[in-house]
């Protein structure tokens, strides 16, 4: 067989655009492009947190009621996430400007939102077509971003950035141009390059929420991860802008720094495990003036926690110690799981081919199962392999570094039972 | 013109002088005291040469070919001329390859990204002669030049294209905007030509901002490798630049574009008439010409443009990559950005990762498709990715599949990828097949089914391969539907029960030798019944003389014993077929039996597209069901054929008139049956999803069946139903 030891192909930048855009709270991301481009974002962005219905444009009583999503043919295709031009190879050839407006004046009659954003696809982005105007002439007052070129075959981050950068550039600039809010007391932060296109995006954010409450400091705002309009005004409000991935958040917090004036905290990685998380808080407590004593201490008791759990498994295998592991994944996780599991659990790191814990989207997992391996798969990015969340998981700060060792523990167990 | 930034385009024909009167205009700007930027926008790349001193500069877009994405920065590409003048080549690709107009974009975005333009008070675009695309566009744009000068000759032709820019300002500006600074005319000494540039810039409204002699000093200075504005002498043609800096550098009245038609540019230019005095517009006046051309330009597109295009659903690129992985031992390269291999990988591996995890089923095609990407990235966008094609089929070919299949995406169309000449690289052993289905541009997804089907088959299917006397093929199985093996497996079977075998499943999943045999099965069986497989059984008829069993893979009881009935006759074999039917009667009623006492006397309600629903409607009836009214899709006008028994139940075409929820209210069903799973609460009734793949065999409509008892015992019940007020409050 010459196919299965090919690699499996993995997003780029065009859905990194097109999920920050999906990660402002009440936004349509219109795809300028084919349905081809449509399909994967329309299914996938429904899953990746949970939305409120969306809604009709305001009634003369103010009322708002929910869209029925049978009604939303054109563009939408039925499905409430993601609507697309369809350009066809005529569009290619005499631009796509006419689509583009026909798709704006249905959503914008259609869909009560607070932001319209319009991303181009590979091909859209080859011709050239100036949309801004555009969406100007149609959308008037309605926030809108347009993204021309996401990137062809950069990286998910890239792309991610591109359209972040994009949002503070055009969308937040007018916002600020109107009302620039002023510092207030308390010490605030926006968290960049978190991404709602993570495998527990609902439980990251929460948890880390919780820990900046924790050390008295409060998240303004996190930029293209469950935000919304208003708080992308509040931004400049923030003491320090947090960049979670640098790929992914520098090219923002830079541009934050510049228009705003906010300083920027760059962190290699995301904080997975209880040394990330603790470095992560000391050194964001130097630069806020805050305290992080209480996150130390809830540190303490989690460690105290897991050494216990982690000693039981290891009085009866000696292990996790010396267990290979593979992680696939960006940059930043990789560097975040490959720190903690070497660092804290003593394990080694290994080639996917022999791996005996393997941390990756569940193609890598399904793809690996398909060799017959006995391995563990842990999944830390999508696609995933279907399991409905319902409680908010997480591999980041203190509850996230318990849940990774309770799955490392756990993956250990199923192997024992091999041998 | 009162801005902060001096941002300058200069357009005009190609050939006409734009670099030149450019240069000197920079120098001039400098002298003034402004620092300046002037951006060449042409591929050619010489638009500084006389500000380098002949010097020539990596342009953009060699460099972000060629250097580390991460480490690119504007310092490497800015040279830096005469007077401290920021020089800038954008560059393009090769004549004949790539899209030189996405790489001006692509330049635009680096110089934007590395905010180059802000160290200057001055910045000069010299642009492509002709507004050709979108690309070349770009420096019209409003976010960058603030005027713009058309720079003609006296010569039709010129004046032609000054027009052909004037309508480009005009579709960006509409009738709103006012950026035309006017016109500079490079005279060449012609008889006439001052009367046409004057005749020209009356009738659009526009000055002639400068007189720029036909004067030895332009050879002069170029033979020096400098401008004139540096030389001694030629005082009279340095004051034109000199003089022209000045109105820049200060108030420079601006105006709205205003092209002309055709017929009145001839009638003014050519002619000498007013512009408005012609066949075509025979009262209008010059100042209504803009407002004309716009109307015009606007007619002339609608007509231009078909009356309607439905959407394409999916794309050409996407059918023929998930159809072409069916050839096992093929590798099947995506010549595209990431992107579009990404979702077709999704497409592919989606319904394999479900049944893996809800099930426990490895399905080997869907977890690990062999496919590839070139992973087309702006570089390719811009020079061309014919290359990069090459080098990833020969990294495939190096690996000896049995075929190497290229499937080509919106990018490599539209720069125009010459993916077919690939086929070259063929050797005796493995063919390499070029699908150019170029994204969606060939046509939407079933298309490219086709496209795929036809272009194997063609390269591939062996005529003079010998007879296999009791086999079959099985015809359009494509698709990546859960049930596609499972269908497989139970035809396979039955028809193994009567002494058959399966000879190739085109394009079910297939090696490149039994595609090659394709001819050698006496009998070939359509999977299923559409108008794409009908369309492919005429063209496998035609092509290889193939003989189709009249019908497709049989769902449903009735149809699966008249089926193997039938196939019985045909390979005389019939005694073969009456002990599996039997015992298969025996199983299916056992079945029935079961689910009756759920079932029986519950009333359903369904909307469907046209098409027979005898199986599902049999098996509803044998568990002791009632179809109390069947609504129609019928998107193509065809006759009604949801049924072969029309007295079964009401059935009604549905139309913009019909009220499927008053039908619903009015019969009150307990099972509401359409194509998609509606998002909207149909009561107290049950909803459910017509099954989009259909099971095949005797036993098609129990699992339906059996989800139906399940669904009606297990309705929304319990306190979570009425937690929908607590999403509305908390998350609404």
């Amino acid at each position: 067989m010459t196919g299965r030891c090919l690699k499996s192909i993995t997003a780029d930048s065009l859905t990194g655009a097109v999920f920050a855009l999906e990660g402002m709270r009440n936004a349509v991301v219109l795809l300028n492009g084919p349905m081809g481009c449509r399909f994967y974002h329309s299914t996938t962005s429904r899953f990746l947190m949970t939305r409120p219905l969306l809604k009709l444009p305001a009634g003369q009583d103010g009322t708002r009621e929910p869209v029925d999503y049978n009604t939303l043919n054109d563009w939408f295709f039925r499905q409430e996430r993601v609507p697309c031009t369809c350009l066809d190879g005529y569009d290619y050839v005499y631009g796509t400007k006419e689509k583009v407006r026909e798709a704006l004046t249905f959503i914008r009659d259609s869909v009560d939102l607070d932001l319209l954003a319009i991303v181009n696809s590979p091909g859209a982005c080859l011709i050239g077509d100036d949309l801004k105007e555009t969406a100007r002439s149609v959308l008037g007052g309605t926030r809108t971003v347009m993204v021309e070129s996401p990137g062809l075959s950069s990286t998910f981050e890239e792309g991610w950035s591109r359209a972040a950068t994009a949002l503070l550039e055009q969308t937040g600039t007018a916002l600020w141009r109107e009302r620039m809010p002023e510092k207030r007391k308390g010490k605030r932060v926006n968290l960049l390059g978190l991404s709602v296109w993570q495998r527990y995006f609902e439980g990251d954010l929460a948890e880390l929420k919780r820990l900046f409450a924790l050390c008295g400091a409060e998240v303004t705002a996190a930029l293209c991860a469950d935000c919304s309009v208003e708080e992308l005004a509040r931004m400049p409000e923030a003491d320090l802008n947090v960049v979670l991935d640098p790929a992914a958040g520098t090219e923002a917090a830079r541009y934050l720094e510049r228009v705003c004036g906010t300083p920027f905290a760059v962190f290699p990685g995301f904080p997975v495990g209880f040394s990330a998380t603790e470095r992560m808080f000391e050194e964001l407590g130097k630069l806020l003036g805050t305290s992080c004593e209480a996150l130390l201490e809830e540190s303490g008791r989690a460690r105290a926690l897991a050494w216990y759990k982690i000693e039981q498994v290891y009085a009866t295998s000696g292990k996790p110690r010396g267990v290979t592991f593979f992680v696939g994944g960006s940059a930043a996780q990789k560097r975040a799981y490959e720190s903690f599991l070497t660092k804290y659990l003593g394990m080694e790191p290994s080639d996917p081919e022999r791996a005996e814990l393997v941390f990756g989207d569940a193609n890598l997992i399904s793809e690996l199962m398909l060799k017959n391996r006995r391995f563990c798969g842990i999944e830390i990015s999508l696609p995933g392999m279907g399991y409905i969340d319902l409680v908010p998981k997480t591999h980041m700060g203190i509850r996230g570094a318990l849940f990774l060792i309770e799955q490392v523990l756990n993956g250990l167990m199923s192997r024992l039972q091999d041998e | 013109m009162s801005y902060e930034r001096k941002e300058i385009a200069i357009y005009g024909k190609g050939g006409i002088g734009k670099s030149t009167v450019c240069a000197n205009l920079s120098v001039a700007l400098a002298q003034a005291g402004l620092r300046v930027l002037q951006i060449g926008c042409d591929p050619k790349h010489d638009s500084t040469r006389l500000l380098t001193g002949g010097r020539s500069l990596p342009t953009v877009l060699d460099y972000l070919r060629d250097a580390p994405a991460d480490r690119t920065r504007a310092e490497d590409i800015l040279g830096t001329g005469t007077l401290g003048i920021g020089c800038i080549e954008a560059g393009g690709p090769k004549p004949g390859v790539g899209c030189a107009g996405r790489g001006i974009i692509s330049a635009f975005e680096f110089l934007e990204r590395d905010r180059v333009k802000e160290r200057y008070d001055a910045v000069l675009y010299d642009v492509l002669g002709d507004v050709v695309c979108g690309g070349f566009a770009v420096p019209i744009r409003r976010e960058y030049a603030k005027a713009i000068f058309l720079v003609t000759s006296g010569e039709f032709m010129a004046i032609n294209a000054a027009n052909n820019i004037l309508r480009g300002i005009r579709n960006f500006d509409g009738s709103e905007g006012r950026r035309v600074a006017g016109i500079l005319f490079n005279a060449r000494s012609l008889p006439g030509e001052e009367e046409r540039v004057a005749r020209f810039a009356k009738a659009a409204g526009l000055p002639v901002c400068a007189r720029i002699p036909k004067s030895e000093a332009f050879p002069a200075a170029e033979a020096r490798g400098c401008t004139v504005m540096e030389m001694d002498e030629y005082p009279s043609v340095r004051r034109i630049f000199t003089e022209l800096a000045g109105r820049i550098a200060g108030e420079l009245p601006l105006y709205e574009a205003r092209p002309m038609t055709d017929e009145q540019l001839e009638a003014c230019v050519l002619e000498g008439r007013d512009p408005g005095q012609t066949a075509s517009a025979e009262r209008d006046v010059s100042d209504n010409a803009a407002e004309r051309v716009t109307e015009r330009t606007a007619a002339q597109a609608e007509t231009e443009r078909p009356a309607y295009r439905p959407p394409l659903y999916g794309c050409a690129f996407n059918g023929a990559a998930t159809t072409a992985i069916h050839l096992t031992d093929a590798l099947v390269i995506a010549h595209s950005p990431r992107s579009c291999a990404f979702y077709t990988w999704q497409n592919i591996s989606s319904p394999g990762r479900r049944n893996l995890f809800h099930r426990g089923i490895l399905m080997p095609s869907a977890l690990s498709p062999n496919l590839t990407c070139t992973e087309m990235g702006q570089t390719e966008a811009v020079f061309g990715g014919t290359e990069k094609l090459r080098a990833a089929v020969e990294e495939a070919l190096a690996r000896r599949p049995g075929a190497v299949v290229v499937v080509t995406s919106c990018v490599s169309g539209i720069i125009g990828d010459d993916a077919a000449g690939i086929e070259a690289l063929s050797t005796p052993e493995t063919p390499v097949i070029v699908l150019k289905t170029d994204g969606d541009i060939a046509g939407d997804y079933m298309t490219g089914i086709e496209m795929c089907l036809h272009g194997l088959a063609d390269k591939i299917v062996d005529r003079n391969t010998d007879l296999r006397p009791l086999s079959v093929n099985l015809i359009g199985e494509t698709g990546v539907a859960n049930d596609l093996d499972v269908n497989y497996g139970i035809v396979r079977d039955l028809l193994g029960q009567m002494g058959i075998s399966v000879n190739c499943r085109f394009l079910g999943g297939a090696t490149t030798a039994e595609v090659r045999r394709l001819p050698a099965a006496p009998l070939n069986i359509l999977a299923s019944d559409s108008e794409d497989n009908r369309r492919l059984r005429t063209w496998l008829e035609q092509t290889y003389g193939c003989s189709f069993f009249d019908g497709c893979l049989p769902v449903g009881f009735r149809e699966t014993s008249l089926f193997l009935e039938r196939i019985g006759d045909l390979f005389g074999c019939r005694e073969k077929a009456e002990p599996v039917i039997r015992e298969e009667r025996r199983r299916y009623e056992a079945e029935i039996a079961g689910l009756r006492p759920r079932l029986e006397g519950k009333r359903i309600l369904m909307t469907t597209i046209n098409a027979n629903m005898d199986w599902l409607m049999d098996a509803a009836e044998d568990a002791g069901m009632e179809f109390v009214w069947v609504g129609v899709l019928n998107y193509l006008g065809t006759e009604l054929c949801v049924s072969s028994r029309p007295d079964r139940c009401p059935v009604e075409e549905i139309t913009g008139r019909t009220s499927v929820e008053a039908r619903a209210e009015e019969l009150a069903p307990d099972i509401l049956l359409s194509n998609y799973t509606s998002s909207v609460s149909a009561g107290d009734a049950v909803t459910d999803a017509i099954p989009m793949g259909r099971q095949v065999g005797f036993r098609s409509g129990i699992p339906v069946l059996r989800r139906w008892a399940r669904l009606l015992e297990e309705r929304r019940e319990g306190e979570w139903v009425r937690d929908r007020a607590l999403f509305e409050k908390y998350y609404g």
